[in-house]
C-alpha cells in the first residue's frame, strides 16, 4: 500500500446478479477529491457501490487505511469512516430538513447525533434556515448541499459521491463541486463520480477514467484536463480543458 | 436546464409537511382525540344494550388488532405480506392446544402463542424476504395456504375440520363482580388489548425503528446508504406483526371457545387489505374507522358471506380510485380545504 493512500481497491471485480461490470480495477485514492469519469457504462457508479457495498464484488479487495471494507455492512462502513451520496434524489422527500439529517445520523448513539445535527447546521447556515422545510420542496441544489450534509453528519473520512450534477442548472453545479472541494479541504477524502468532466477536473487533485469496467487514464485533475488521450477518449480531438466535454 | 424543486409537484397535498408534523401534531395527535375515542368506548356498553350489537363492536375491535399490526408489514415497511392470517391462527390452535393437552393458564396460553406465530413469522420470512416485492406476496400466500392445509389435515394436532371446541369461554372476574355480563367482559377484554396494541404501534412508529421503517418504504438504497439494514428492519417489522396476531389469536380462541382452520382463511386477508387500503396504508385513526365500518356495517346488515366478497372488492375498487390515501387521507385533504376557505374568508 502507498504510504499516502486512504483507500487502495485492487483487482476489483463487480456488477450486478452474474454480470460483471468492473473487471479488474487498481485505485489507490489519496487525501483530496479524486473524480472518475467516463463515458456511460464504464463502471463509474458501479465501482463506488462496489466499495460501500451495494454492488456485487467477485474478486479483489478493497481497503481503507487497512480495513477490508468488503468484509463490513453498510452500518459497519459508516462506522469505519465511509459515507455515501448515491444518484439522483437521495434524501427522504417527505421529511424535513431535520428529519433527514437525523437519519444521516442514524446509526449515532442519540446524543451524538444531536450534536452531529447541531453542527451541520452551525456548517451549513442554509438549511438551519430551512429545517422543517420539506426535502422535497427544496431546490436541485439545496437538495444536493443538504445530500452532502447527511453523508457528512457521521464525520466520515471518505466520502463517496455519485453524480452529484444530476438534475442541476450549471450555476448551482458549480456551487455544489465548490462545496464538494471546501469539505475535502476540511479533511474528508472524496472519490466522486461526474460527467462534467472538465468542471469536475478543476477542482479535482486526482482523476481517474474508467472505460468499459477498466481503468483507462489517471493522473493529478490539471493532468488530465490537458491530456490528448483523454479527449481522443471522449471527442478524438481537443484537450478537455479546451472543450466542454460532458457539460450541460 | 433549469432548476426546479425535484419533488415538490410529486408530493400528495397530505404529505407537505414535515413527518413530524404529520404524525405527532394536528387535532389527532393532541391527547384529547384518543381520550375521547376510549371514552366512548368504555360506555358504550352501558348504552348498546343488545348482545349482538355489543358482539359486532367487539368484532370490530379484533379487525383494529389485525389491521394494526398488519399494517406494520404492508404500510410501514412496505411488505405485501398475505399471511397474516395465518400468524392469527397459529397463535389461537397454539392457545388451544396447549390449553386443551396441558391445561395451561391464560397466560402462559398467550406466550406460547405469541412464540408459535413468532417462529413461523421467521420460518417463513427468512426464505420470503429474499424474494422480490410480488414474489414476496406470492410466496407468504403459499405459505398460509400451506398452514391452512396443515390446520385441515394434521387432525391428530388440530382435529381437522372438526375443530379444537370446547375452551374455556373467555371471561373476567373482576368485571364480573362490577355486573357486567359476559358479552361486555369480552367487549371490555379485546378493548384493552386494542388501546394496549395501538399505543405500542404509536410508539413504535414514531421512535428510531419507525423512522427507520419510512425510510425503507420510502427509499431502499437511501435507507441502505445511511446504515439501515432493510432486510432486518422488514422482518422486524413481519416478526412484531405477525406476534401480535398470534397474541390476539389466543384470546380469540377463548372468546368463540373453540378453533377451526378456517381462522386461518384467506378471507381474513381481504377483508385486512379493504381495511388498510381504504383506511390509509401507514395510517392509524383511518384503519382504526375503516376497522369498525368494514366489520360492524356487513354484519349490522346481515350480508351474507358470497355478497360481502362482492361488496368489499367494489369497496376496494371505489376506494383506491375515489380515495388513494385512504379515509385518513381524505380527512386530511378535507380538514386543509376547509381551514383555507376560513382564511380566505378572514382575508
Amino acid at each position: 500500500m502507498e504510504p499516502d493512500a486512504v483507500l487502495t481497491v485492487s483487482d476489483l471485480h463487480a456488477g450486478y446478479g452474474d454480470l460483471d461490470i468492473l473487471h479488474g480495477i487498481d485505485l489507490t485514492v489519496r487525501h483530496g477529491v479524486t473524480t472518475v469519469i467516463g463515458p456511460n457504462g464504464a463502471g463509474k457508479s458501479t465501482l463506488l457501490k462496489a466499495i460501500f457495498g451495494m454492488a456485487n464484488t467477485t474478486k479483489g479487495t478493497v481497503y481503507l487505511s487497512g480495513t477490508d471494507l468488503l468484509r463490513l455492512s453498510n452500518r459497519r462502513l459508516l462506522a469505519a469512516g465511509v459515507s455515501f451520496v448515491p444518484q439522483g434524489r437521495c434524501n427522504f422527500p417527505r421529511m424535513s430538513v431535520q428529519e433527514n439529517l437525523e437519519m444521516g445520523a442514524f446509526t449515532l448513539p442519540q446524543r451524538q447525533a444531536r450534536e452531529a445535527v447541531s453542527s451541520i447546521y452551525d456548517r451549513f447556515e442554509l438549511l438551519s434556515a430551512k429545517r422543517e422545510q420539506l426535502a422535497g420542496e427544496l431546490s436541485g441544489g439545496q437538495q444536493q448541499v443538504l445530500e452532502m450534509a447527511m453523508s457528512l453528519v457521521t464525520s466520515p473520512r471518505l466520502l463517496l459521491i455519485d453524480e452529484p450534477s444530476l438534475g442541476l442548472a450549471p450555476m448551482t453545479l458549480k456551487m455544489v463541486l465548490d462545496e464538494v472541494k471546501s469539505i475535502s479541504e476540511q479533511g474528508v477524502t472524496v472519490l466522486m463520480v461526474e460527467q462534467n468532466a472538465r468542471q469536475a477536473l478543476e477542482r479535482s487533485d486526482w482523476g481517474v477514467v474508467l472505460e468499459l469496467g477498466r481503468k483507462a487514464l489517471e493522473g493529478t485533475g490539471p493532468d488530465l484536463l490537458n491530456d490528448a488521450r483523454l479527449a481522443d477518449l471522449y471527442l478524438g480531438g481537443a484537450a478537455l480543458s479546451e472543450t466542454a466535454v460532458g457539460d450541460e | 436546464m433549469t432548476e426546479r424543486p425535484a419533488h415538490a409537484d410529486s408530493l400528495p397535498p397530505n404529505e407537505r409537511r414535515p413527518l413530524a408534523a404529520r404524525v405527532g401534531a394536528g387535532v389527532w395527535g393532541r391527547p384529547i382525540v384518543p381520550v375521547v375515542v376510549i371514552g366512548v368506548a368504555v360506555v358504550l356498553p352501558l348504552v348498546v344494550k343488545s348482545g349482538f350489537t355489543l358482539g359486532i363492536f367487539t368484532d370490530s375491535l379484533v379487525y383494529v388488532v389485525l389491521a394494526l399490526s398488519y399494517d406494520l408489514s404492508v404500510g410501514r415497511v412496505g411488505a405485501l405480506s398475505l399471511a397474516h392470517p395465518a400468524f392469527f391462527g397459529t397463535g389461537a390452535y397454539a392457545a388451544a392446544i396447549v390449553f386443551e393437552r396441558y391445561a395451561l393458564p391464560l397466560a402462559l396460553q398467550v406466550l406460547i402463542a405469541v412464540g408459535a406465530a413468532v417462529v413461523l413469522a421467521f420460518l417463513i420470512g427468512i426464505p420470503a424476504f429474499r424474494l422480490a416485492h410480488l414474489t414476496f406476496g406470492m410466496a407468504t400466500l403459499g405459505f398460509a395456504l400451506i398452514a391452512e392445509l396443515i390446520a385441515q389435515n394434521e387432525i391428530g394436532l388440530t382435529n381437522g375440520p372438526l375443530c379444537i371446541a370446547g375452551l374455556s369461554s373467555l371471561s373476567s372476574r373482576p368485571l364480573g363482580s362490577l355486573g357486567i355480563d359476559q358479552n361486555g367482559q369480552q367487549y371490555y377484554i379485546f378493548l384493552v388489548i386494542a388501546v394496549a396494541v395501538a399505543a405500542f404501534v404509536w410508539v413504535l412508529v414514531r421512535s428510531r425503528i419507525g423512522r427507520a421503517y419510512i425510510a425503507i418504504r420510502e427509499d431502499e438504497p437511501m435507507a441502505m446508504s445511511v446504515g439501515i439494514n432493510p432486510k432486518r428492519y422488514r422482518m422486524s417489522a413481519f416478526v412484531i406483526g405477525a406476534a401480535l396476531a398470534g397474541l390476539l389469536g389466543a384470546f380469540y380462541a377463548h372468546y368463540l371457545s373453540v378453533v377451526c382452520p378456517t381462522n386461518l382463511d384467506i378471507s381474513y386477508t381481504v377483508n385486512l387489505l379493504v381495511i388498510l387500503f381504504l383506511g390509509g396504508t401507514g395510517g392509524f385513526w383511518g384503519i382504526i374507522a375503516a376497522a369498525f365500518v368494514f366489520t360492524a356495517i356487513p354484519e349490522e346488515l346481515q350480508v351474507a358471506p358470497n355478497i360481502r366478497l362482492i361488496a368489499y372488492g367494489a369497496a376496494l375498487l371505489l376506494g383506491v380510485t375515489l380515495l388513494p390515501q385512504g379515509f385518513e387521507g381524505a380527512a386530511k385533504n378535507v380538514r386543509r380545504r376547509l381551514t383555507r376557505r376560513a382564511r380566505a374568508r378572514r382575508a
